[in-house]
């Protein structure tokens, strides 16, 4: 285990380093951005300009430019937005993490309860009129845009049946998790639910084929054999197996929202997340906040592969010694 | 067939473990309806050892699976009677057929790395027998593994308990699947080449430790195999399957030493003898090879392939015992012993 997580430490240094150096790098092939110039601001004078470009190395060769560099993003933590002089990258980004991953767990605990729901039912039904019934379904929701899907719960909710029906929405927004559960959890039943739909659909699909395959084994047929009730054998012994390779790719999945890759949503019902900061930046070629956000999203990515092989380790232990 | 039934009934009343009544099981596929099994009627009495020879394809696994109802597949149709304890296994509620699953009737398979769940350990797999048949507490079933582990020659079993089924040989993964078929103590264990996938020593001891175990806990045994080498020893009585049906069924040591089929003697015929001259001695092949269910052969399924075959072989024929066999030595062939002969020696061998 020692050595696992070593192992993984490692390999996780050199991705992370790598990313880092690509992000650093934009500074140098966007045109037209003088870098001193930009971190010094519109309105520095010749001796602010020096100073900026003494102390993030601008006048050196590129190597320690790069380690100048992420002294300020992570060490003196002093480097500011190109658009929002007083936002400081790592600080602002820290800010939001709360926010994805409050957005990115709830929808993540949604759509694996209705994709199991939707896959075993599928699968144990296979052929009859449920299954292609759920199976559409799931492919609606696959197909559905999440930024579409979110303008129209929002018309809804806070359009023309605001005060009707959906009276009892919040206006969009965040409320910190800390500071009241009810409406945190309130703020993000609609951004979960919109989620929802498209990973749901995803893994409902992908649970109903690793049930299929499983459930064609033939330790499901030894299993039976020992005179166990149906339900054991499709949830211990079936839907114990097909979740094997269903939490590895759920992992991931999450690594990339958690990065950032949440940002449709996050946009659409202004949540200020991480995803929402990585648009911003991006608009505005903001590259310091650019540079942030790409090397917070490889970390999480990193993460959650590590997390990811740790727990398929935990559940099957045919690569336990691997 | 009253003559089938009459033979088949030779053990009867209370000696009867199980017995098999015309179990047809068809599949519906896209191509039209394939007969995988036809009409297979057999006898099990208690603590009988019954081999079930067969090639690939020939049904007999397909037999063994459905007697428990194992195969869920809707495009499946069995018919037939499955008799145990008075019950029709095939008319039986759900419910019940469970009770019946793993603790009177057991199975075990061919290869017990894919019978075994992966990601659990032996342990647990004989825990989970013996608790869905037996109130045992967790740790009373464990103790209770320990022993079944013992009892099946898996060295350092209180160590094996624990271990997952990739890390376990080959036999000693099937020494466990045994230790858990038997942990209930059932009437009948049913063995679907349970030593094909084994090396040759390993196969012997496998065989061995399934004969030690039926005497010790009772069990009669039905061994379904490829190989009739493996169960000649073994089998009291033996049930040859060709293209789904049962051409020849009987006393081991009278369809050894008199097999009537055809069929029957190319298989007995491509066993060599250990110390026999290559000379006076040769192997016999059998040309061609077996149908699939879904090529329907009209008439007897071993015709194309048979050196006899004649006009009447267009027929199907019924199983029924001959004259000058043993009445519960039964053969599906249309020849007349005496022209078997003359035809044999006609053509040289």
């Amino acid at each position: 285990m020692g050595r696992f997580i070593l192992r993984r430490a490692l390999s996780a240094l050199v991705v992370l380093f790598t990313t880092s150096v690509i992000a650093f790098l934009l500074f140098f092939v966007t045109p037209g951005v003088d870098p001193a110039a930009r971190i010094a601001g519109r309105s520095a004078t010749p001796a602010t300009l020096a100073a900026v470009r003494h102390s993030f190395g601008l006048d050196q060769p590129l190597p320690v430019q790069y380690v100048k560099m992420m002294q300020h993003l992570f060490i003196t933590r002093d480097l500011t937005s190109f658009v929002n002089r007083g936002a400081k990258v790592v600080p602002q980004i820290i800010a939001a993490t709360p926010i994805t991953l409050s957005l990115v767990f709830g929808t993540a605990i949604i759509s694996m309860v209705v994709a199991a729901a939707f896959g075993l039912v599928s699968a144990v039904h296979k052929g009859r009129f449920v299954d292609p019934f759920l199976m559409a379904l799931a492919v609606l929701g696959i197909s559905v845009p999440v930024f579409w899907l979110g303008e129209i719960a929002n018309l809804l909710t806070q359009g023309g049946l605001h005060s009707s029906v959906f009276s009892w929405v919040p206006p969009l927004g965040y409320v910190p998790l800390t500071a009241n559960i009810g409406l945190w959890a309130l703020h993000l039943l609609f951004p979960w639910i919109t989620m929802s739909v498209l990973y749901a659909g995803v893994y409902s699909r992908v649970l109903r084929g690793e049930m299929i395959t499983t459930l064609g084994e033939q330790f499901i047929q030894a299993a039976r054999a020992k005179g166990i009730s149906e339900r054991r054998l499709v949830w211990r012994h079936a839907f114990r197996c097909a979740l094997v390779p269903v939490t590895a790719l759920f992992g991931l999945d999450i690594g990339v929202l958690v990065g950032g890759a949440a940002l449709l949503t996050e946009v659409v019902f202004g949540l200020p997340g991480v995803g929402y900061l990585t648009y911003q930046s991006l608009q505005t070629v903001d590259l310091p906040m650019i540079m942030g956000t790409v090397i917070y999203a490889a970390f999480f990515v990193v993460l959650m592969n590590a997390i990811v092989d740790i727990v398929h380790a935990r559940l099957d232990p045919r690569v336990r010694h691997a | 067939m009253p003559d089938t039934m009459q033979a088949t009934a030779r053990a009867v009343g209370a000696d009867v473990a199980l017995r098999v009544e015309s179990l047809t099981i068809d599949i519906r596929t896209k191509s039209g309806v394939a007969h995988i099994v036809q009409d297979v009627s057999f006898t099990v009495a208690k603590g009988e050892f019954v081999g079930i020879v067969g090639e690939s394809g020939s049904g007999k696994s397909m037999t063994l699976m459905n007697l428990l109802r194992l195969i869920d597949n809707p495009n499946l149709n069995v018919s037939g009677h499955v008799w145990f304890d008075g019950e029709d296994l095939l008319a039986l509620p759900a419910k019940r057929l469970r009770e019946i699953r793993g603790g009177k009737i057991a199975m075990i398979f061919q290869d017990a790395m894919t019978a075994l769940t992966p990601v659990y350990t032996v342990g647990w797999h004989i825990a989970e027998q013996l608790r869905a048949h037996r109130a045992l507490s967790r740790r009373a079933a464990r103790e209770r593994a320990i022993e079944l582990l013992t009892e099946v020659g898996i060295p350092s079993p209180e160590l094996r308990v624990d271990s997952f089924p990739h890390e376990l040989s080959g036999g000693m993964r099937q020494r466990a699947v045994i230790a858990m078929a038997l942990a209930c103590d059932p009437k009948v264990l049913l063995a679907d080449e349970p030593t094909t996938a084994l090396d040759v020593t390993t196969q012997a001891q496998i065989l061995d430790l399934i004969r030690r175990l039926r005497t010790v806990h009772g069990s009669a045994v039905v061994f379904v195999t490829h190989d009739i080498g493996v169960i000649s020893d073994s089998a009291d009585s033996i049930l040859v399957m060709y293209a789904g049906r049962v051409v020849e069924q009987g006393r081991t040591v009278d369809v050894l030493a008199a097999p009537q089929h055809p069929y029957t003697q190319g298989l007995l015929g491509s066993i060599p003898t250990p110390g026999a001259s290559r000379l006076t001695s040769q192997l016999v092949s059998i040309d061609g090879s077996a149908p699939t269910p879904s090529e329907q052969v009209v008439g007897c399924a071993f015709r194309p392939r048979c050196a006899y075959a004649f006009d009447k072989c267009f027929t199907v024929p019924a199983l029924r015992p001959r004259e000058g066999q043993a009445d519960d030595h039964l053969d599906a062939c249309w020849l007349q012993r005496q022209a078997q002969m003359d035809l044999r020696i006609e053509a040289g061998s």
